[in-house]
């Protein structure tokens, strides 16, 4: 087909633009508010072509890679609401016509987004738990071999029961403590070998007391065998509101 | 850009941005604003990506965790 379209990074508040320095993407304006775009080859991004595209897990990588450094850029000079990846307008008419159209709800976001930023505190399990350890019942009534056998796998059951529960309770305790630190918070499906996938909204002058919180747990949670990791600041990916009817 | 988000990426900040692959797939995928374009990830496309990407993902554990 040939030709181009316009990939939409993101979206600022057009009152106070951020330079975009030497990046392709430019500024498109409309009503308050401005798209952080490119020009992009029209063979990438149409219809036929890029379910194609997106199997191709280098392409999709340097995308996300590419998407994601676009932003941070924006990130330290402006509010950004980052676009889900592969937002594509035909034109640049199209581009100002869905900012026309998006541009209260928009705007209406970046205000409840300003001085804001996202960070992610996901937990780990590394190693089995240490638990207190436990009197032993079984040898009271010496039991035969077989009710012993069945004993020490109830007991084993138990235990795992037990650690379970230690660990979801230290995960529930540390996301509690992070979102009443946040302005907002939300435990998102646990990946792999996640317990916890948190993500919050924090407010920037808060965040090294937020990270201090997310950090904090450490002594308490090596017994468990927890790991955390702490990241971010990102653009508040997990944020933006569905719809223009979504609460602020 | 006021100094609060200085000081943010100059302290605590800029230390845990050594963020994994995975990481920013999951929110670049699953998270951002959802605004109709002429062309956009289906939510099955979406899927079908993360799929693929499963395929990665322990080897990107692997290298994060070295």
């Amino acid at each position: 087909m040939g030709g181009e379209r316009w990939y939409v990074y993101g979206i600022v508040d057009g009152s106070c633009p951020p330079e975009l320095a030497e990046h392709p993407a430019r500024l498109v304006a409309r009503d308050g508010v401005a798209a952080v775009a490119r020009l992009v080859a029209a063979d990438d991004f149409d219809e036929q072509n890029l379910p194609d595209r997106l199997h191709d897990v280098d392409w999709v990588t340097q995308l996300a890679v590419e998407h994601s450094e676009v932003l941070d850029r924006l990130r330290e000079q402006a509010t950004v609401l980052p676009m889900r990846i592969c937002t594509v307008y035909r034109s640049e008419e199209r581009l100002r016509e869905m900012l026309s159209a998006e541009a209260p709800r928009l705007v209406r976001v970046l205000a409840h987004l300003r001085g804001r930023s996202e960070w992610g505190v996901k937990v780990f399990s590394v190693r089995p738990p240490t638990l207190p350890e436990r009197e032993a019942t079984r040898g009271d009534g010496t039991p035969g071999a077989g009710a012993a056998y069945l004993l020490a796998r109830q007991r084993e059951r138990d235990q795992i029961a037990e650690a379970d529960q230690l660990l979801d309770h230290a995960c529930d305790e540390l996301h509690e403590l992070l979102c009443a630190a946040a302005v907002a918070g939300r435990a998102n499906p646990p990946q792999r070998r996640e317990l916890l996938n948190g993500v919050y909204l924090v407010e920037d002058q808060l965040a090294e007391e937020f990270g201090r919180l997310a950090r904090e747990p450490g002594e308490r949670y090596a017994a468990l065998g927890l790991e955390q990791t702490l990241t971010g600041p990102w653009p508040a990916y997990n944020f933006v509101p569905d719809h223009a009817e979504a609460t602020t | 850009m006021t100094t609060a988000r200085e000081t943010v990426s100059a302290g605590v900040a800029t230390r845990h941005r050594d963020v994994t692959l995975v990481d920013l797939l999951d929110r670049l995928l699953a998270g951002g604003v959802v605004i109709e374009g002429d062309i956009t990830l289906a939510a099955a496309d979406v899927d079908l990506v993360a799929l693929d990407l499963r395929v990665l993902i322990s080897s990107i554990d692997k290298l994060a965790s070295r």
